[in-house]
């Protein structure tokens, strides 16, 4: 699996596991280093716009600010469960 | 995980491979998953495959279960209280949005040990509890405590005193009560000055 490949899934996993609340990808960048991945907010940004665009999440605007938020959609639960768990 | 497991059970649709697995965290053995493969049209797995599956993709559901449980329990934590607080006020999407926002900012706190503590000493939760509750009892004052609760939660200076005392020696209980007065300084403020009334609960 590419790198892109991988942040994809891992903010997919995320965004399966809180589902149907929101997260940035500064706090999906944190958890992701728990794990011990390196992948930085601005790759999680790059990678969850590819996803948005692919309409696997969708963008939240965080109100107050400028931060975007990302939620999984129905056909992210979907792609998730078919064809990345475990 | 790096690669794409491709063995007969990996193969298998997320809810057959979702039960096999519970068959075998539940101790039966591979006998019972053939039989149970068989049923729903997945013939021809051997012992040998359900011991692959064992060692392989069974650790990893295993691992992603552990992960899954931790975030959910903190997704659950964060809706309670924002439920607790606002009840049916809100729409599902607002409620949502709400609660992502206190996921975020107390997502490192240590759940498990608060949940523990809570389950020791119930009157701290009520303490919480009450607290967002009597502040959502009263249209004008739950409008005035929303925009003071969201500025709070939203400033991000707020977050990093929450990771400040997070990170801090103190006990959970000396936790929750500097997050309290982090979050809530200005309700308090306010209560007391007489400028917002809060009802009793």
């Amino acid at each position: 699996m590419k790198r892109e490949e991988e942040i994809r899934k891992e903010i997919l996993f995320q965004l399966y596991a809180v589902r149907p609340l929101a997260l940035t990808p500064d706090r999906i960048s944190r958890d992701a280093t728990k794990q011990r991945y390196d992948y930085t907010a601005s790759d999680i940004r790059r990678e969850a716009e590819f996803l948005a665009d692919e309409n696997l999440i969708v963008r939240v605007n965080e109100p107050g600010t400028t931060a975007v938020m990302y939620r999984i959609h129905a056909a992210g639960v979907r792609h998730y469960e078919q064809n990345l768990a475990a | 995980m790096s690669h794409a497991r491709t063995g007969k059970i990996a193969r298998a649709p997320f809810e057959v491979r979702k039960h096999v697995n519970e068959i075998i965290r539940d101790g039966f053995p591979a006998k019972r998953v053939i039989a149970y493969l068989d049923s729903v049209g997945i013939h021809g797995v051997t012992e040998l495959n359900v011991s692959h599956w064992r060692d392989g993709g069974y650790q990893d559901w295993l691992a992603e279960q552990s992960r899954l449980d931790d975030m959910a329990a903190k997704r659950e934590f964060a809706l309670e209280i924002v439920r607790q607080n606002e009840g049916s006020k809100l729409q599902e999407a607002t409620l949502h949005l709400a609660a992502s926002q206190l996921y975020e900012a107390l997502t490192d706190f240590d759940v498990a040990g608060l949940k523990e503590l809570l389950a020791d000493k119930p009157e701290n939760y009520a303490d919480i509890v009450n607290s967002l509750a009597k502040l959502s009892k009263g249209a004008l004052e739950v409008e005035k405590y929303k925009d003071l609760a969201a500025e709070r939660v939203l400033d991000a200076a707020v977050r990093k005193k929450a990771d400040e005392i997070n990170k801090s020696d103190r006990s959970n209980a000396d936790k929750i009560a500097a997050m309290r007065r982090e979050l809530f300084r200005s309700v308090d403020e306010l209560q007391k000055s007489g400028a917002v009334k809060i009802p009793k609960a």
